[in-house]
């Protein structure tokens, strides 16, 4: 299924759902899961990614795709004549409006970032969430995550009395 | 290899499995081609596994989350354990426990010194304890203030928290500590220390022997009032192949320090008011970077070091630059990069090279004026005839009184070497410049010799605190507004003199092709009446 295109060698991707991804080597080995499978010569046919639907999946190779390094990358990513820095901001806008996306497809892209281990598309995806635990209350962390106290009153309460100190 | 073996494990156990699913629903048979190979995780487990946790908190993997709060700051991770019970385990797992007073909440408490030991202990104790089951990466423990913990308590904690798999370790315990407490080296054995990348000890006994582990992952070790021999040290550094950086300040108990040859990837050493130290020899070939403050520099260095940047300081003895020119040649031959700063003033002039630095670009040199009455500053010629490579030279003299004869009380004769030629030097800044008639000499001598020169900065005030040297905050924006430092009365008038020694003996002699900057005192900072003082 690998093909080559201008000299780029190509990976086949496919979804549970049926779709087929076909992208540059390069692109798919911003993933260290498919980057273990090229180098270990696992991945000379199509790869099936499970558990990622084909909406998650077009969205993990559209972040690939941005960040791959600038040589041999397709179209999105800057010429080399950009000054690293400015590159770098280019990227922090890019992905500042990539990120704008509800809860649930951000926890799946949480998910799939993790699975495919992708550390930065991991790291901006959990930022989100990071944020939310560290600016809010605890009644509003449990709002905004569709999550529910658990606790009997009793154990709550020395939890509380144990992590007292994290609230000061 | 195993690594590989593993994955082709992991995906025969998923094919099996998807031929299992495939039997039971007739209609995938598509998929059943060799050519379709399902992704895996090394560890067998995949997102299907993952399934069970979903529900844990808003459909995320238990694992997502340790992984998230391993992210957060710790305090923000111990605070949301009150939100579930999937919250509480991802604090218990949260692999990075930074525990000083700042983030155990403690600063604000005006309790004295004896609770503020009790209520940082209580903390740390039920923190770790509470972590017991989890693989900590950083363990940072600053307990500078506090006196009186049970020894027996912090080793416990350090049971805990070092076990295979900890990559940072940093220790801060009380000033004086190194008398009463001994790191327990065996922590460090086996497993335990060949994850560790970064260990900084502070206030404490070290004692590595031999026998002690590989810390095959050693990256970076900072020693700082630890007692340790050189032997143990050396026992330790030839365990620690990987180290890149070395840092030993205050270390009082090493004599002879011996960087050994393993070292290969040795790249930056500092060593600091280690007191004791007579001699300091690096076999490391690819050593570049030295960072020497000590007393007996003069007596420490004796073997070549294949240094290519030097920093040295000598506190309590005069006469480095004289030191410098006369055997660091011998010394450092590749130097490109030297910084000297004799804080204790020379008593003597420069004298002649003996040899030459052939590779030196930059030399920054600082004295202490007030240290060194008399000193001829044209005496520096001979590091501009010792470095026929040099670019940049940047001359800091601080002074608080003027103790050099002024060239505005008298026309005297100017000296001149003109047989000297230095020709690759661009730029030259001299911090502090003064009316003394051989600072005059020395700056009209660079723009007679200096036939590449770019660029000559003088400033007639010296400001410690200007590290980047921009000049005043009146002048730069890169500069603090308000934040030149003070002068005393004597340096203004000082500095006023410069200023009309530059016009009267400097600005006819810059040629047009050279840039001549000339700074004064900050017209926000250093006000008029200080002056006329």
């Amino acid at each position: 299924m690998a093909t080559r295109e201008a000299g780029k060698k190509m990976i086949m991707l496919k979804s549970p759902d049926g779709m087929e991804f076909e992208v540059e080597e390069a692109v798919a080995m911003e993933s260290q899961t498919i980057r273990k499978m090229i180098e270990d010569d696992c991945a000379d046919t199509a790869i099936l990614i499970p558990n990622i639907n084909s909406k998650i999946l077009s969205r993990v190779i559209e972040y690939c795709n941005k960040h791959v390094p600038t040589t041999g990358a397709t179209g999105a990513a800057a010429s080399d004549t950009v000054a690293p820095a400015a590159l770098a901001e280019d990227l922090k806008i890019w992905d500042a409006e990539f990120i704008k996306v509800n809860r649930a497809t951000r926890f799946n892209l949480i998910q799939a970032a993790s699975y495919l281990n992708i550390k930065g598309l991991l790291d901006l995806t959990s930022q989100t969430t990071i944020d939310t635990i560290s600016d809010n209350s605890l009644e509003e962390i449990r709002s905004f995550l569709s999550t529910k106290n658990d606790y009997l009153p009793e154990e709550e309460q020395t939890i509380r009395r144990e992590n007292q100190w994290a609230f000061q | 290899m195993l690594a590989l073996k593993r994955l082709m494990n992991s995906q025969q156990r998923e094919r099996r499995r998807r031929r299992r699913l495939q039997a039971r629903d007739g209609s995938i048979t598509s998929t059943s081609k060799r050519d379709d190979w399902l992704l895996c995780r090394e560890d067998g487990k995949s997102l299907l596994c993952g399934k069970r946790l979903r529900d844990s908190v808003s459909n995320l993997p238990q694992d997502i989350w340790c992984h998230i709060h391993s992210l957060m700051p710790m305090q923000d991770s111990a605070r949301s354990a009150c939100v579930s019970h999937a919250f509480l385990d991802s604090w218990r797992h949260h692999p990075n426990l930074i525990l000083n007073k700042k983030t155990l909440g403690l600063e604000q408490n005006a309790c004295g010194k004896g609770d503020m030991a009790r209520a940082f202990t209580s903390k740390v104790d039920q923190i770790l304890k509470n972590h017991s089951h989890t693989a900590t990466k950083i363990l940072k423990l600053d307990m500078f203030d506090c006196h009186d913990f049970y020894i027996s308590c912090l080793n416990n904690w350090l049971e805990i928290a070092i076990t295979p798999g900890i990559e940072k370790l940093v220790l801060f315990l009380p000033s004086g500590y190194q008398e009463v407490y001994t790191f327990p080296c065996s922590r460090l054995f086996g497993q335990n220390g060949s994850s560790l990348r970064y260990l900084h000890l502070n206030y404490c006994t070290f004692r590595p022997t031999v026998g002690f582990g590989f810390l095959r992952s050693l990256t970076k070790l900072y020693l700082r009032n630890v007692r340790i021999t050189g032997g143990e040290l050396g026992c330790l550094l030839s365990n620690s192949l990987a180290l890149q950086r070395l840092e030993l300040r205050y270390c009082s108990e090493i004599i002879c320090l011996k960087i050994p040859c393993v070292l290969e990837r040795l790249s930056c050493l500092t060593v600091s008011a280690c007191n004791a130290l007579q001699i300091v020899e690096s076999n490391a070939p690819n050593l570049s970077t030295f960072n020497f403050d000590g007393d007996i520099v003069q007596r420490s260095l004796r073997q070549p070091l294949q240094v290519k940047d030097l920093y040295m300081i000598c506190p309590n003895e005069s006469n480095l630059l004289c030191y410098a020119i006369t055997k660091l040649p011998y010394v450092v031959s590749n130097i490109e990069d030297l910084r000297l700063s004799s804080i204790s003033g020379e008593r003597v002039n420069t004298p002649m090279p003996a040899a030459k630095f052939l590779h030196l670009k930059f030399l920054e040199i600082y004295l202490d004026g007030d240290l060194s009455p008399g000193y001829d500053y044209l005496s520096l010629v001979s590091f501009l005839d010792a470095s026929p490579a040099l670019e940049t030279f940047i001359f800091r003299v601080d002074q608080d009184e003027m103790l050099f004869d002024s060239i505005s009380g008298g026309a005297l004769q100017m000296r001149k070497m003109p047989e000297h030629k230095h020709d690759s030097l661009k730029n030259v800044k001299i911090l502090g410049f003064c009316s003394a008639k051989s600072m005059v000499e020395l700056t009209c001598h660079i723009l007679e010799n200096a036939t590449s020169l770019e660029c000559i900065t003088l400033d007639t005030i010296y400001d410690a605190e200007d590290e980047d040297f921009v000049g005043r905050c009146s002048e730069t924006s890169a500069w603090r507004s308000g934040k030149c430092s003070p002068q005393t009365s004597e340096m203004m008038l000082e500095s006023n003199k410069a200023l009309i020694a530059i016009e009267g003996y400097i600005v006819r002699k810059v040629p047009s092709t050279v840039k001549l900057n000339v700074r004064g005192a900050c017209s926000r900072c250093h006000t008029p009446e200080l002056i006329l003082s």
